[in-house]
């Protein structure tokens, strides 16, 4: 116990009396509030709330402007003897609950109150790191969210790097609020460790309910995140992009790899394919049509995504073997040096490009032998 | 060797007994939720001696301070002992098709909890666009969502049932069969397969009672039952007492029907 408390009155149908919270001092209220998201307030029978911080956050709704205030203030001061303290504090409320409560509090008051708030929750957060989803750092950075705090990207990195990839879906939801491009890329950085498709596949509504996002922006930014996915998880966000309203343009590369040649024909104004039909056969047979789309396509992409393309063209070049038409082969390669040269690729795609270049020169190679050959 | 309390009692001292019914008798009048509880207390017969003596000792003890203080104490213990499901497995269909409600808020909720959401608001737009869609979209979406808190209580198809609820039904039908009172909040029903390697229990005294708040309308299976049945909310429910069981937290993965609201008086399913 902490000195002498008032707690207030609660009436026969075991609620709080709204009126008896307005004469309590703001230590006392810190108190009381402390003592119900512990859940030891044992004369609240008439709670119909499953969580603590859910009944006063309906209580909150109550009061005054004045006792509003009050309450507020005794949630800062819990926050921050939570911060001083670590969240280890035997008689304080349970961060967890006391974190949800200031999310619910204060998201629905003016942006200047928030300030103080912000800061200790991110002090909070740096000074308390924890890996997994329920600890008071992830806890912290939800609320940051919630209540819209737009820090730069160097704060989110650190906490990334704290959270590890338990942290992804909330460092994607924060860094949104910054910049879409820098979420994605946090994501893509991070792919192959992690199922980063499912963690758009759930923050695209909430992305999109954000002001601001420009959905045509969102489209172009979703199109070259796509690529980094399996072909499963590229239709499942395809699917659901469309669902919310968000125009994905079907790219060749993107339906090449998922295998869905009828649409990529018909996108390519290819006639004569039919059902059944193999990779192999349908580059084979329309490699002419195919090679003029790509520099077209590549022309009208972002920076990001001829890098992508190519990247998926020269793969299927690679699955194909020798049976590559030369012209196509000798485009790519040129096509390959001269992105290498020209545009600064992230790290990923460069070594991957890399690689198939270095492929891609063996089958050269092995076809001028094999021409030589028959030559001879 | 499981007991009930009343047989673990009969062993008290006459004073110890007396004081005893005299202490359960404050409890229930305190509310109707605690005048519940005490009837499943000496109904349950899955308690354990150990419990009894817990139970026992928390009734007769003079440092407890008043009726409300017992009730939280009742809940405390009910949750340590909730980390195991102690009921017997359930008999259920092979199909082993479940049903639960939960409303949009709590379901919001355990998103944010999962670490799939980040906000209650999100979470919400986001269930609210899984609605309707295919269940091949809502596995994949919820793939890693809790369906539940701590455990989940389920109904199931019958073998003699080929849906549920009936496509007719209403908000409040389906809540008063399932014994849960609403407050008009938005409804969602999720439909489930339950895996093999989950069982399902018969729910107990300490499945019931670790929740806050209490549910009132709660009745212990007896022995020998396959399964609960719910007790409904009111006499003139037009539905039947529904199949009940308890089973541990499974996650989205498992749904196999489009997410949908119960429809609050029109009858119809929305969405």
């Amino acid at each position: 116990m902490r000195g002498d408390r008032r707690y207030p009155e609660v009436d026969q149908a075991g609620e709080v009396e709204t009126e008896s919270l307005h004469l309590l001092d703001v230590p006392s209220l810190g108190y009381w509030i402390a003592v119900v998201l512990r859940g030891e307030d044992m004369r609240l029978v008439g709670q119909r709330e499953d969580r603590p911080y859910l009944y006063l956050s309906r209580i909150y709704r109550t009061l005054s402007t004045e006792a509003r205030g009050s309450f507020r203030d005794a949630l800062c001061t819990l926050l921050v003897e939570l911060t001083q303290e670590g969240g280890a504090l035997s008689a304080e409320p349970p961060p967890e609950e006391l974190l949800l409560l200031i999310t619910k509090v204060f998201s629905a008051t003016e942006e200047q109150l928030r300030g103080e708030v912000v800061s200790l929750l991110r002090e909070l957060a740096s000074r308390f790191p924890a890996r997994g989803s329920a600890g008071i750092q992830h806890r912290c950075l939800q609320a940051l969210v919630s209540l819209r705090h737009v820090a730069p990207p160097s704060f989110w990195d650190r906490q990334l790097e704290a959270l590890g990839e338990d942290g992804l879906g909330v460092v994607f939801s924060g860094l949104s609020l910054v910049s879409m491009e820098a979420a994605f890329r946090v994501l893509e950085d991070n792919a192959e460790d992690s199922d980063v498709g499912r963690i758009v596949f759930a923050r695209l509504p909430g992305v999109l309910r954000r002001s601001g996002v420009d959905r045509e922006k969102l489209a172009i930014l979703l199109e070259g995140f796509c690529a980094c996915l399996s072909p499963e998880s590229q239709g499942d966000l395809r699917d659901w992009a469309k669902v919310l309203g968000v125009a994905l343009r079907a790219s060749p590369f993107t339906l090449w790899a998922s295998a869905d040649l009828l649409s990529l024909a018909n996108l390519l104004g290819l006639t004569g394919v039919e059902e059944g039909t193999s990779r192999k056969d349908l580059l084979l047979a329309f490699h002419g049509s195919l090679l003029s789309h790509l520099p077209a396509e590549m022309v009208s992409l972002d920076a990001g995504e001829p890098a992508l393309a190519l990247l998926t063209a020269c793969k299927l070049v690679l699955e194909i073997g020798d049976a590559i038409p030369r012209r196509l082969l000798e485009r790519l390669r040129a096509s390959a040096e001269s992105l290498l040269n020209e545009l600064e690729l992230r790290s990923g795609f460069r070594t991957e490009l890399l690689v198939c270049l270095f492929e891609l020169e063996d089958i050269d190679l092995v076809l001028h032998l094999k021409e030589h050959a028959e030559i001879a | 060797m499981t007991r009930t309390l009343e047989a673990h009692a009969a062993l008290l001292s006459e004073e110890k007994l007396l004081k005893l019914r005299a202490r359960i008798r404050a409890v229930r009048s305190v509310s109707r939720a605690a005048n519940e509880m005490c009837i499943n207390m000496l109904a349950e017969s899955r308690f354990e001696r150990l419990d009894c003596g817990l139970l026992c000792r928390l009734l007769l003890t003079e440092k407890i301070d008043g009726v409300a203080e017992t009730l939280l104490l009742v809940r405390r213990l009910a949750r340590k002992k909730r980390r195991q499901l102690s009921g017997e497995p359930a008999v259920l269909p092979k199909e082993r098709r479940c049903f639960r409600v939960i409303t949009l808020e709590k379901m919001a909720r355990l998103l944010c909890d999962a670490g799939i959401q980040d906000d209650e608001e999100s979470a919400r737009a986001f269930l609210e666009e899984l609605l309707g869609q295919p269940a091949s979209t809502l596995a994949s979406g919820l793939a890693d969502a809790p369906l539940g808190r701590h455990i989940i209580w389920s109904t199931f198809l019958l073998p003699n049932e080929r849906a549920w609820p009936p496509p007719d039904a209403k908000a409040e039908e389906v809540l008063c069969a399932l014994g849960i009172e609403g407050d008009g909040s938005p409804i969602l029903l999720l439909s489930y397969f339950l895996p093999l390697s989950c069982v399902a229990r018969l729910p107990t005294f300490w499945d019931a009672y670790s929740a806050d708040p209490w549910n009132p309308f709660f009745r212990v299976a007896a022995r020998g039952e396959p399964y609960g049945l719910t007790m409904q909310t009111s006499d003139e429910c037009c539905g039947a007492a529904r199949p009940e069981v308890v089973h541990e937290v499974i996650v989205g993965q498992y749904l196999d029907e489009p997410l949908r609201y119960l429809s609050a008086a029109s009858g119809e399913m929305e969405k």
